[in-house]
């Protein structure tokens, strides 16, 4: 069953009962959600709540337990490999390290998934390789090596890198991650600009708070593997639920503890 | 992707209809390059039925704006859907172009 429709028609993402377990541990435990096509939605949560481990699924680098992912009509959960990479090429993927191919120019990098996955002839190759690095505001960049630009040039050439095959859809897994104040915020106006131009759904997996309230159209909160809440950036800030609240404001103490009690402490030393 | 070539005295119109792509976009780059192999070529291409353009489409055009401009040649593009222009938009290309309202205005543009 892969070519089911989940969504309503405005979702091009819907994931239904997700569940992951590694070992006894569900780090996905029944994730329900939907991603609206052509907007930015993103994934929020504390280190640990699911989120990384729920985009690895979106993208298909991971099988789940239980549970529908449906990606533009198709379902991906056990999706035969030539189907997957049909699939795969509606999407691109900007890795929170970049991931670079430091051997190889900016242009040959960028050219990469166009030599890979299309016949087109290396002229044409080379025109769509300019045309991706100024969106991305580097025109004139191509024959630069990786270790001669700096971290946020890296994620710029990178996402020219991801919409190289102008995917309908692309995951950003933390954007602003080792970046400056200013640079992440420029990664930020980055994706707002390709999401308003280009019309591209968007995915960002994020725990930076600003970042999150300046680019997302909606909200989805993860919280001990279950979505905890969604809504626009202006309802979630707002919300009364203290889990978020405390996420939001970055608070030590909470709804969410700092520390395990001494009574937990103690059983987990005794019990073991 | 339909691609049709016809002759409007020296001037060949291509009328393009459906989608321009990675998959469509070679044929078109081949059909074109027959024609732009010529000294001051003179080329058309009718963008009124094409209902998407992605980048391969976008490069097609470009590489042919070059070599029109290497033979002393003319490339018009006329009638692009809104969704079509904004993508010349969106690469800053809208203004590299000539694109012609009609086939008219681009049959004079041509001739100049």
């Amino acid at each position: 069953m892969n070519k089911t429709k989940l969504d309503n028609g405005k979702s091009i993402i819907t994931v239904k009962g997700l569940v992951k377990r590694f070992g006894d541990r569900a780090v996905l435990d029944g994730v329900d959600l939907e991603i609206p096509d052509g907007q930015i939605t993103v994934i929020m949560g504390g280190s640990g709540c699911g989120k990384s481990t729920l985009l690895r699924h979106l993208v298909g680098l991971y099988q789940p337990d239980e549970g529908e992912i449906c990606i533009d009509g198709d379902n991906i959960v056990g999706l035969e490999t030539k189907k997957m990479n049909g699939v795969k090429r509606k999407f691109g993927m900007l890795f929170q390290g970049a991931a670079l191919f430091n051997s190889m120019t900016v242009g040959e990098n960028v050219a990469l998934p166009l030599r890979e996955h299309t016949d087109l002839s290396e002229e044409i190759i080379q025109i769509i390789v300019k045309v991706k690095l100024e969106l991305v505001g580097l025109t004139g960049f191509e024959d630069f090596m990786p270790h001669q630009i700096s971290g946020g040039m890296k994620k710029r050439v990178a996402l020219a890198r991801a919409i190289a095959l102008d995917p309908k859809i692309v995951f950003y897994d933390e954007p602003g991650a080792g970046l400056d104040p200013i640079t992440a915020s420029m990664i930020d106006q980055l994706i707002l600009d390709l999401s308003r131009k280009l019309k591209i759904t968007s995915v960002v997996v994020s725990h930076e708070m600003k970042s999150a309230f300046r680019i997302a159209d909606k909200m989805i909160v993860l919280h001990k593997g279950r979505v905890l809440e969604t809504g626009s950036a202006e309802q979630i800030k707002n919300t009364a639920n203290p889990y978020i609240q405390q996420f939001v404001h970055g608070e030590p103490e909470g709804a969410i503890p700092f520390r395990q009690t001494s009574e937990a402490y103690l059983k987990g030393l005794l019990e073991t | 992707m339909k691609i049709s070539e016809r002759k409007n005295g020296e001037v060949v119109v291509f009328e393009l209809a459906g989608e321009l792509d990675f998959h469509t976009s070679p044929e078109l780059r081949e059909k074109m390059q027959v024609v732009s192999q010529k000294p001051g070529h003179r080329i058309i291409v009718n963008l009124k039925k094409v209902s998407y353009i992605d980048s391969s489409g976008l490069a097609t055009f470009v590489e042919a704006l070059q070599k029109a401009k290497r033979a002393g040649g003319k490339l018009v593009l006329t009638e692009l859907a809104v969704s079509v222009k904004s993508v010349f938009e969106i690469a800053k290309l809208d203004k590299v172009f000539v694109l012609a309202a009609s086939e008219t205005e681009a049959l004079s543009v041509t001739a100049a």
